[in-house]
């Protein structure tokens, strides 16, 4: 924790920049040094700290059962998550493997590195409201603009 | 707000053990309902009672938990109907399933958490707390002493606990646990000890041998010490839910005495003496021939152990120094007079 | 030896434009959570947002509820208050921002949708109208609208269409013939696409590679390839039927064995 004698020790050997004759408050501080004070307060916890939770036996028992919900119920999400990546990779690889013996030449084009290939300006990142134009509809193709 | 949030297989005792939900009414109302309709209930001053805020918001996450951990917990039972349909044999698997099916019940959480003395050890998830909670302090506690106080290698080479030992001497109605490696006053363990010893595997009447041996015992001609044998118990049965060896047991069973008690007289002048409480399990009852012990004063615990094929689960410990008591001790059991021992006479 | 039939089909999904419905559980979870922390929280630092004796000091200082002190000569049944820095430390604290004068509520109710579009316009000229959020549920979510892409908002829509053929719903498949065989699977997808749904259609195709592999019993093999829409529209040409359709929707209406293959290529 930090006090304000300590701020003064801190700082008595900076001096200032700008000659200016300060009032001297109540607190025998002037602005400067109150300001870094008050700054120095704020990453403090004296007096900032509430007091602790104490909860009944009936509530904690309560508290470890929301979060024991919560973690299973993570853990369900991530399960089924990843069980479900599993099966789209297998699905791919499995189409791919396959491609490779009905066609040669639409696996080679299927498998071709694509070079510079980035995600659209366009797609928009979901947020928490819709626009007011929700879908773009008067698209043309860039070859009948011109 | 204040009906319950159980609607499941949590309320349903048709085929689970009463001793799955707690027992006080009230506090049964307070851990099933969203809210506390009776205020907190385990706090005991009315001012504390006055005084308390529950978190906010605990009330409408509480029924959503609880209902997702019992809905899980219904998947499991019936998982252990299709087992037990299929007549499977395997106990310890079933055990672990009920283990897992209500270790989350907050009726259960609330049972071992504040009610650790009176829960059913019967039950597989009790017992699974149980475990942990002596895995957290008393097995380490009972290690350390065994292996600080050199217990383990003086008696026997090693130890794999496997059962939570308490003792207690019945000295003046102190109701209290003896820490293992404490040192007790000659009056203390004048009498018989209590044992409690706590089986975290399902045990229906295991039979358990117990010994009390001094390895200080002074042997002044061979300039060395020999091991004494002051109490050794045979046969003895336990299981689950009947786990204390007392006064009472010992005097309907005198079957299971070997060597009757011999109270710690330590002689003056020889400093602490280590006496090692061991617990062993045993696979039946024993041969009557290679369990009879002839010499107490010269006790041979090594040989003892594996002539009598006995598995150690637990130890205890406690140690005893010579003062004003020992001489009435010395007395009631009609033993011959102490020596002393000074430098002078080695 | 007869060649083998390949069909190269698109998965055309609209993504969600919305961020997704927050399930009961957890809301009430996040809720708990937040207020436990708010609880938790130290004291919130006046003197160092505000300068003494300032007019915005005063004015926030104003706005504040403060609790009640303790005092020597009064019973407090519920718990003496323990007031530090004028906050009660047994509770959470409310800070509460004073209201300015061009300071309006923020509505973020979704089931207002009655304005009339009319007043709207005129309100958008107005730089210090009130900031009201757009309604989740659209008007062809109440009308049940499924050709429409403004619908179910918080979800991933995938187009099918009806096969006129057999009456059942797909996704627009399309059959690779030998000379068209130099394009790859995704370019004769996305031409496929728009010779039955029109040019004025924007998409993105993820990858090159197909997704999956449906074998029919007829030896045709039908590969699928993921694509987004971005802008423009799906307008049938031979007044083909099609919908967009969330993952339970499709579930309803495309055979079960057809679902069973395709299933886990659809997002929740």
């Amino acid at each position: 924790m930090y006090t304000s004698r300590a701020a003064i020790r801190v700082v008595s050997h900076v001096k200032p920049t700008q000659q200016v004759r300060y009032k001297r408050d109540k607190t025998g501080l002037n602005p400067q040094l109150e300001r870094i004070v008050s700054q120095l307060s704020v990453m403090s916890a004296g007096r900032k700290q509430p007091r602790l939770l104490k909860l009944c036996n009936e509530d904690y028992v309560k508290h470890k059962t929301v979060m024991k919900a919560w973690s299973h119920y993570r853990k369900a999400k991530i399960q089924e998550n990843e069980k479900l990546l599993q099966k789209q990779y297998e699905s791919m690889k499995e189409a791919v493997s396959e491609l490779q013996n009905l066609s040669p030449e639409l696996f080679e084009i299927a498998n071709e590195h694509q070079y510079g290939k980035r995600f659209p300006l366009e797609l928009r990142v979901p947020t928490e409201y819709p626009p007011r134009q929700i879908w773009f509809y008067d698209y043309f193709p860039k070859q009948e603009a011109k | 707000m204040s009906s319950s949030v159980s609607r499941g297989i949590w309320s349903n005792f048709t085929n689970r053990s009463k001793s799955l939900a707690i027992k006080s009414a009230k506090l049964q109302k307070a851990v099933l309902s969203p809210d506390l309709p009776n205020g907190p209930v385990s706090l005991k001053a009315l001012s504390s009672k006055r005084k308390y805020y529950s978190p906010i918001d605990l009330d409408k996450i509480y029924p959503l938990a609880y209902e997702i951990l019992e809905k899980k917990s219904e998947k499991i039972y019936s998982k252990i109907e299709d087992l037990k349909k299929k007549g499977s044999e395997n106990v310890e698997e079933i055990n672990d399933l009920l283990v897992e099916a209500e270790i989350n019940n907050p009726e259960v959480v609330y049972n071992s958490l504040y009610a650790a003395n009176t829960i059913d050890l019967t039950q597989p998830v009790y017992r699974h707390y149980a475990k942990k909670q002596w895995e957290s302090y008393n097995k380490m506690i009972t290690m350390q002493r065994l292996e600080t106080l050199s217990i383990i290698p003086d008696t026997l080479p090693t130890l794999e606990p496997e059962v939570d030992v308490h003792m207690k001497f019945p000295h003046n109605n102190v109701d209290t646990w003896v820490e293992p490696g404490s040192i007790l006053s000659s009056n203390v363990t004048s009498k018989p000890p209590i044992f409690k010893i706590t089986e975290f595997k399902e045990s229906k009447n295991d039979l358990y041998t117990i010994l009390i041996v001094n390895p200080d015992t002074p042997d002044v001609e061979n300039n060395s010490y020999t091991t004494t044998l002051h109490w050794a118990l045979k046969d003895v049965e336990l299981s689950n839910n009947d786990s204390i060896i007392d006064i009472q047991k010992l005097d309907s069973n005198p079957q299971y005495s070997i060597v009757d008690y011999l109270p710690p007289t330590p002689e003056k002048n020889l400093g602490k003496q280590r006496f090692a409480v061991w617990i062993f399990r045993q696979d039946g009852k024993l041969n009557e021939e290679t369990s009879k012990v002839e010499n107490i004063n010269n006790f041979q615990i090594r040989e003892f152990v594996e002539n009598n094929k006995l598995q150690a689960v637990g130890a205890h410990a406690w140690r005893s120094v010579w003062d004003l008591n020992v001489e009435n001790v010395r007395k009631e059991y009609g033993l011959p007079a102490g020596r002393i021992f000074s430098r002078d006479s080695f | 030896m007869t060649t083998p039939v390949i069909r190269s089909s698109l998965v055309l999904s609209r993504i969600p434009i919305v961020t997704p419905d927050v399930p009961a559980f957890e809301k009430a979870f996040y809720q708990y959570q937040e207020q436990l922390e708010r609880r938790l929280m130290w004291t919130f630092p006046k003197w160092y947002y505000f300068k003494k004796g300032t007019v915005a000091e005063r004015e926030f200082s104003k706005a504040q509820k403060y609790p009640i002190p303790n005092h020597r000569n009064v019973w407090f049944p519920k718990g003496v208050p323990d007031l530090k820095h004028g906050r009660d430390r047994r509770f959470k604290q409310d800070i509460i921002l004073p209201k300015k004068n061009n300071d309006v509520e923020v509505s973020t109710t979704t089931d207002d949708g009655g304005e009339s579009a009319a007043s709207e316009l005129q309100n958008l000229d107005d730089i210090g109208r009130p900031i009201k959020a757009n309604s989740r549920i659209t008007i062809f979510d109440e009308k049940n609208d499924q050709t429409s892409l403004e619908r179910k908002l918080p979800r991933t829509l995938y187009l099918l269409i009806k096969n006129n053929n057999n009456n059942e719903w797909t996704f627009p498949s399309f059959e690779v013939s030998n000379d068209q065989i130099n394009k790859g699977l995704h370019n004769i997808a996305e031409e496929g696409l728009r010779n039955i749904g029109g040019d004025k259609i924007n998409t993105w195709t993820v990858s090159n590679t197909p997704a999956a592999l449906i074998k029919h019993n007829n030896g045709i093999n039908e590969f699928l390839i993921k694509s987004h829409i971005i802008a423009g529209k799906f307008n049938p040409t031979n007044k083909n039927e099609y919908k967009w359709l969330t993952k339970e929707e499709i579930q309803d209406i495309v055979s079960d064995e057809y679902y069973s293959k395709i299933n886990h290529l659809l997002s929740q």
